[in-house]
């Protein structure tokens, strides 16, 4: 990937991620090399809290990214191209749930299923570990979306069709627990 | 005794550790045949121009027109209430409502938005933080310790450099990703500290960093205008 790629804005523009959509559209490879630049991760952890393991995350992002391909021609500009593309993902992991049977995805799976690449030790490891493990299906959703994309709380609740309020105390919640298993984890 | 993490500490360790797990997959998807292109009816549409294009653009605009406007008045209609935006505070500082007492409750307005500025103390430390009343977002985290520490000897004084990278490990941005970097040594109250200013991806950011202990004193970040 070439370093102007690399050196991309990161962070979700939507005018620009229109742009780039249109571009895609068009069959433009650059511009959906940027586009998977500024979204990876993302996507990637919009998959992460949906399927609770790396490698079906890893497989839902693929499959989102070759939908975006086929169809971003289709896309409407709205002002708002993630919360599009966060419905392909999640409409994929519906589907995948219903290929594979399993109870996996968008909620109650084992612990014992969770299958991280952050395997290696770490602190940071550590909190996405946890964030997988006693986060509820929603608030997982929030706050991964809310640290990793930086969407605001508002945008996360058109892309969940939640209210506000609904995202917001989940988001509290959420982080609360998340802190309890920490520290439970540090002292226990 | 274990850690209390802050809000933007547990978000910063889930940015990172994401980062480092997220998984390549632009070759696979780019090594994939050139994509059909679907619509409704199976068959590929035209490109060209003419007509029908300014049709598409004119109506593309009335929709995006409709959208701000019914975007503008939804976030009018549903705003933050004080109670949640008193509750996102004491969450992102990481202390429980029985711990703090609120000294500061205002709603300020400006021409473009509407935020509580909200001043709480605990024990230990006193807060200013301000939040966004539509969006519910955190513009500005403030952390003064009440019971400062005793003052260090001189010789402990922490280098400009090493100030900077406590300021950019705690916001998540890599030094080459960071823009427009300033760092002063001030002197305020008895307290010496780095003034670290910088920008990274589409966000300012604005420390300061105790020079002494490397606290962070207080901390600041907003999206580039």
């Amino acid at each position: 990937m070439t370093q102007s790629v690399q050196a991309e804005e990161r962070r979700l523009d939507g005018a620009r991620c229109e742009e780039l959509l249109a571009g895609i559209g068009l069959g433009d490879p650059g511009d959906f090399e940027t586009f998977y630049q500024a979204t990876n991760r993302a996507i990637y952890a919009y998959a992460l809290s949906l399927t609770r393991s790396h490698y079906d995350a890893q497989d839902l992002m693929m499959e989102t990214y070759l939908k975006i391909r086929s169809a971003a021609h289709l896309y409407r500009p709205q002002g708002k191209p993630m919360a599009w593309v966060f419905t392909i993902t999640r409409n994929l992991a519906r589907d995948q749930q219903r290929r594979s049977d399993r109870e996996a995805l968008m909620g109650d799976c084992p612990p014992g299923t969770l299958a991280l690449a952050a395997e290696a030790p770490g602190e940071d490891a550590l909190v996405l570990r946890q964030a997988i493990q006693v986060l509820g299906a929603e608030e997982r959703q929030i706050i991964l979306l809310h640290a990793v994309s930086g969407l605001k709380h508002r945008e996360i609740a058109q892309i969940l069709e939640r209210p506000l309020s609904t995202v917001l105390s989940k988001y509290r919640r959420g982080l609360a627990k998340l802190r309890t298993a920490l520290r439970a984890g540090e002292e226990g | 005794m274990g850690k209390s993490w802050s809000g933007p500490e547990l978000e910063q360790a889930l940015r990172r550790a994401v980062n480092r797990s997220v998984p390549d997959v632009y070759e696979q998807v780019s090594r994939q045949s050139p994509p059909t292109l679907l619509n409704g009816d199976g068959v590929v549409p035209s490109q060209s121009p003419g007509r029908r294009g300014f049709a598409w653009v004119a109506l593309l605009v009335l929709l995006a027109l409709i959208g701000g406007g019914a975007w503008w008045l939804l976030g009018r209609n549903a705003p933050v209430t004080l109670e949640e935006a008193k509750a996102i505070a004491l969450e992102y500082a990481g202390v429980s409502a029985g711990e703090a007492s609120f000294t500061k409750v205002e709603l300020e307005r400006d021409k473009f938005r509407q935020v509580y500025e909200l001043r709480f103390s605990t024990i230990q430390a006193e807060y200013e933080c301000e939040v966004d009343r539509r969006t519910g977002e955190i513009h500005k985290l403030e952390t003064r310790p009440l019971a400062g520490p005793p003052p260090e000897p001189a010789d402990q004084l922490l280098t400009a450099a090493q100030a900077e990278e406590i300021a950019l490990a705690h916001a998540g941005a890599a030094a080459e990703q960071v823009r427009e970097k300033k760092t002063k040594r001030e002197s305020e109250d008895g307290q010496t500290y780095y003034k670290v200013e910088f920008e990274a991806g589409s966000m300012e950011y604005e420390y300061k960093i105790d020079a002494y202990t490397g606290a962070i004193l207080e901390m600041e970040w907003d999206e580039e205008d």
